[in-house]
């Protein structure tokens, strides 16, 4: 394979996953912004969503589209239930709220493992076919969950924008007092924030079931790139998680071809420490005042 | 009267924002000075400028002939800075003599092994230290309540708590950050009574912002009035009556 | 003035701490000799073995416990508690440091690291911090599996020496309870010895409002980092007994989740006193040993447990006599 190929397709890898952590993102920091909880439970909400879209699209055979509103209802829902039933009494304290999430983190993936078991599941491409620009040859499927996130996120960009709630949203995350002031009722937005944050986890789960496989253990690796990624962007930061997200998808991709894939993860965690001594709130992080 | 406090030329950007520009105030040894000004005006800003909580876009402050800028907070008590805070702040989960205690902290003759190895002489230390900070519960109005957890305590008792921790620190000018905030006129009355008597007792040197102006008028030696993080006057409390500026500053906002 | 002098005069707190420190004496010589006879009278060596690592996993909770003391909550704690026996065991394996000494020797390596890690992140309040030290775990796990030279990788280490003190050997599970039962012994003591020191009014202050520690003249920086460095280099200590114990160690033994393994100690025991963190090991430690036939659902316990406690019993299992006592006189 020539150079030209090699880097083409690895800004393409690196767009496939880039936009994955993107979406994985800019839940985890919606909800620290508007809740001010860690939500440690935010890699299992992905791995609920890649087995709802393999049960309904592998098993079910229903159309993907249809997988993934069914994934968004379920696990919207469910994220809703557990913030009004576990977090919201816990969240007070910040140290009890993170607490709460890692015990719900235990309890979905030990679930999940019991009644899955543990072996990594194949799921069948939503499109097919490969397609060549000269000498670069791109398989559909990537293409279609690049474009299928950014549509997610453009989504998500326009609620938080144009929509009544989202505004709502927006203004809690600046401030809350003043949004209270507002008349804004902080207690009905924080169950909505909560599922839309693992809804858009889900959609991750759900995009990137036939790329990866789906196993207990998927929600891991993208919850630990989700950290790094708000890290970089600045915990609370949207626009910096999906700046984030990019260019970790790009550094891991490239650092992968270059110096393989152990090292490239080793260089990511390096350099999330050296830019936190540079400037410890993110790189788009507002500072507290 | 030597000067104590030197702030010269301090002003403090937030982003585009000006919250401070070039103020200047200094506070002598023996004397009252009030912050005042309507709300916004950057006085809490100026606290956390001074106390270090953040440091100054520009500008030099000396503290006792020590330059303090940059200095962290912990310092600059150490060298006899202290401040109260605008809300109720104690450790809530310690007893009101245990809050004091701490803010005796860098006081203490305790040592660390001998406090970890329960040595008789650091028994006799923290001893000492305990009946030293009953006084100055007692001086504040609030021995009685001495083993109360501070959490638990009436709002106003807290507020004097907040002085009695500082006090204990044994600083040579305190900070207090609008103290009468949420008092009722009663209150805040017995606030202003406790200020003078902690300046008159102890020769301790006060910087007061605070919105209640009978008892800043009452109290202070001298005033200091920003508006829109700029210095628009000084003087003593019947200068700034009579002060035209000042009258429109505050013309719209809340009757002086 | 008469409270001054009613409440504190002088020979009523000597006799009083006299008589605690009479109290103290009682107690560390009951436990001792209640240990002393404990390998004799568990039924087999399964729980001498259950009971051993009680003890170590009491020393994980303590010495996280001094963290959370200054309102941090490490999840790398696991990471430095690999980090002292990864040390420890190459010092035994590769250059023939006796294993008591190489023990010593990672413990303050462990510290030492700590401290560096906690001067450049512990100006992260909060979250950041969390989170970094979560990081720190995960890279202290690809470390190991990636430098295969020295740590021999996925593989791990095997036939680590057993720990040897005069000829006396700790390797076999009854005479390692003697071993582990001194060090949990001595940090317990050490951990309450601290709370009450100078130290433990820092730390208290820094937990309960760090502006206004600062304000009190406290360098909240200062000590922060010295809970970090003293709880991990605990962990690291406890880390090499474990190394030194069963003898293999592996980038499984010390992973993200036996740092929430730690954590959920805290939380279920208790989290506002220092004994809550043994009474948590306690409680936590032998379970999933009885839930063995029920693979995977001893996680879910686990996590199931730390919820609940959270929602139902905040000050975890010891408010539990406070709380019945106070639903008791509500009726």
């Amino acid at each position: 394979m020539d150079l030209l190929t090699l880097l083409v397709q690895s800004g393409v890898n690196g767009l496939v996953i880039g936009t994955m952590y993107a979406l994985m993102a800019i839940g985890f920091t919606l909800v620290f912004g508007i809740m001010r909880v860690v939500n440690f439970a935010h890699g299992e909400f992905y791995m609920i969503g890649s087995f709802v879209a393999f049960i309904t699209y592998a098993q079910w055979h229903l159309p993907f589209a249809m997988t993934l509103l069914i994934t968004i209802a379920v696990v919207g829902i469910a994220g809703a239930l557990i913030e009004w039933l576990l977090i919201r009494p816990l969240r007070a304290d910040e140290l009890t709220g993170m607490i709460a999430t890692l015990g719900i983190s235990v309890v979905l993936q030990n679930s999940a493992l019991m009644y899955f078991g543990a072996s990594p599941r194949p799921m069948p491409d939503v499109v097919s076919g490969l397609v060549r620009f000269g000498p670069v040859v791109f398989s559909w499927s990537r293409i279609f969950v690049i474009v299928a996130a950014a549509l997610v996120i453009g989504a998500f960009w326009l609620f938080m924008q144009k929509s009544r709630t989202g505004r709502a949203m927006r203004a809690v995350a600046q401030d809350r007092e003043a949004a209270l002031i507002q008349g804004i009722d902080v207690e009905r937005i924080f169950p909505f924030a909560f599922g839309m944050s693992v809804a858009l986890a889900a959609v991750a789960g759900a995009l990137m079931a036939p790329v990866f496989s789906v196993s207990p253990f998927v929600g891991i690796t993208p919850m630990l790139k989700a950290f790094i990624v708000v890290i970089l962007g600045g915990l609370g930061s949207i626009p910096g998680a999906v700046l984030g997200g990019l260019l970790l998808g790009m550094i891991e991709s490239f650092g992968a071809t270059l110096f393989g894939a152990l090292v490239a993860d080793m260089l990511q965690l390096a350099l999330v420490i050296a830019i936190l001594l540079v400037r410890p709130t993110g790189l788009m992080g507002r500072k507290e005042a | 009267m030597t000067t104590l406090l030197d702030v010269c030329g301090v002003s403090k950007r937030f982003g585009g924002l000006m919250a401070l520009k070039d103020v200047n105030l200094t506070v002598s040894d023996n004397e009252i000075v009030g912050l005042i000004g309507p709300n916004g005006a950057g006085k809490t800003t100026c606290f956390n400028v001074i106390s270090g909580t953040f440091p100054p876009s520009e500008g030099q402050i000396t503290f006792d002939g020590h330059n303090i800028v940059g200095m962290r907070p912990n310092r600059i008590v150490r060298i006899g800075l202290a401040r109260t805070y605008q809300a109720t702040s104690v450790f809530p989960t310690a007893t009101v003599l245990e809050n004091v205690v701490r803010g005796a902290f860098t006081r203490s003759e305790d040592t660390f092994l001998g406090s970890l190895l329960g040595l008789a002489a650091s028994r006799d230390a923290d001893a000492r230290l305990r009946r030293h900070c009953m006084e100055i519960l007692d001086r504040v109005g609030i021995a009685h309540v001495h083993d109360h957890l501070a959490g638990a305590l009436p709002y106003g008792f807290q507020r004097r708590l907040g002085v009695a921790i500082a006090l204990a620190s044994d600083p040579k000018v305190i900070m207090m950050d609008e103290p009468a905030a949420g008092l009722n006129p009663e209150e805040s009355h017995a606030m202003g009574q406790l200020i003078r008597e902690i300046h008159e007792a102890g020769g301790t040197s006060v910087l007061i912002v605070e919105h209640d102006m009978r008892l800043v008028m009452g109290i202070c030696h001298r005033l200091i009035v920003l508006d829109h993080g700029e210095q628009i006057a000084a003087g003593s409390p019947e200068e700034i009556r009579n002060n035209r500026q000042v009258i429109e500053a505050y013309l719209g906002t809340e009757a002086i | 003035m008469n409270t001054v002098d009613t409440h504190m005069t002088q020979p009523t707190a000597a006799s009083a701490s006299q008589r605690g420190f009479w109290t103290r004496i009682v107690l560390v010589t009951l436990a001792c000799a209640v240990a002393y006879a404990t390998p004799g009278l568990l039924p087999n060596l399964f729980y001498v073995h259950i009971a051993n690592l009680t003890l170590v996993s009491g020393i994980f909770a303590l010495s996280l416990w001094i963290i959370y003391c200054v309102g941090q909550l490490s999840l790398g704690h696991a990471a430095f508690a690999g980090l002292g026996a990864y040390a420890s065991a190459l010092l035994s394996l590769r250059l023939g440091v006796p294993p008591f000494v190489s023990l010593l020797i990672a413990g303050i390596g462990t510290a030492t690291v700590a401290a560096l890690l906690g001067a450049v992140i512990l100006r992260l309040r909060g979250v950041y911090f969390v989170l970094v030290t979560f990081l720190f775990g995960q890279m202290f796990t690809l470390m190991v599996l990636n430098w295969q030279s020295l740590t021999n990788g996925a593989n791990g280490l095997i036939s680590i020496p057993p720990i040897t003190i005069l000829g006396l050997s700790f390797g076999p599970r009854p005479v390692f309870f003697y071993f582990a039962f001194v060090v949990f012994l001595l940090v317990l003591l050490f951990t309450w010895a601290l709370s009450r020191s100078t130290f433990g009014r820092a730390f208290d202050s820094i937990e309960q409002n760090i502006d206004l520690a600062e304000s009190c003249g406290i360098d909240t920086s200062k000590y922060q980092i010295i809970a970090f460095t003293i709880g991990s280099g605990i962990a690291g200590v406890g880390g090499a007994m474990i190394a030194h114990y069963i003898r293999y160690i592996s980038p499984d033994t010390f992973t993200f989740h036996n740092s929430v393994a730690y954590i959920t100690m805290l939380v279920v025991g208790g989290r506002s006193l220092f004994w809550g963190a043994v009474v948590g090991a306690a409680f936590l430690t032998p379970l999933p040993e009885f839930l063995r036939d029920f693979a995977g659902l001893q996680h879910i316990i686990y996590g199931a447990i730390m919820i609940l406690v959270l929602r139902l019993l905040p000050g975890g299992l010891i408010s539990l006599p406070a709380t019945l006592r106070r639903i008791g006189g509500g009726k």
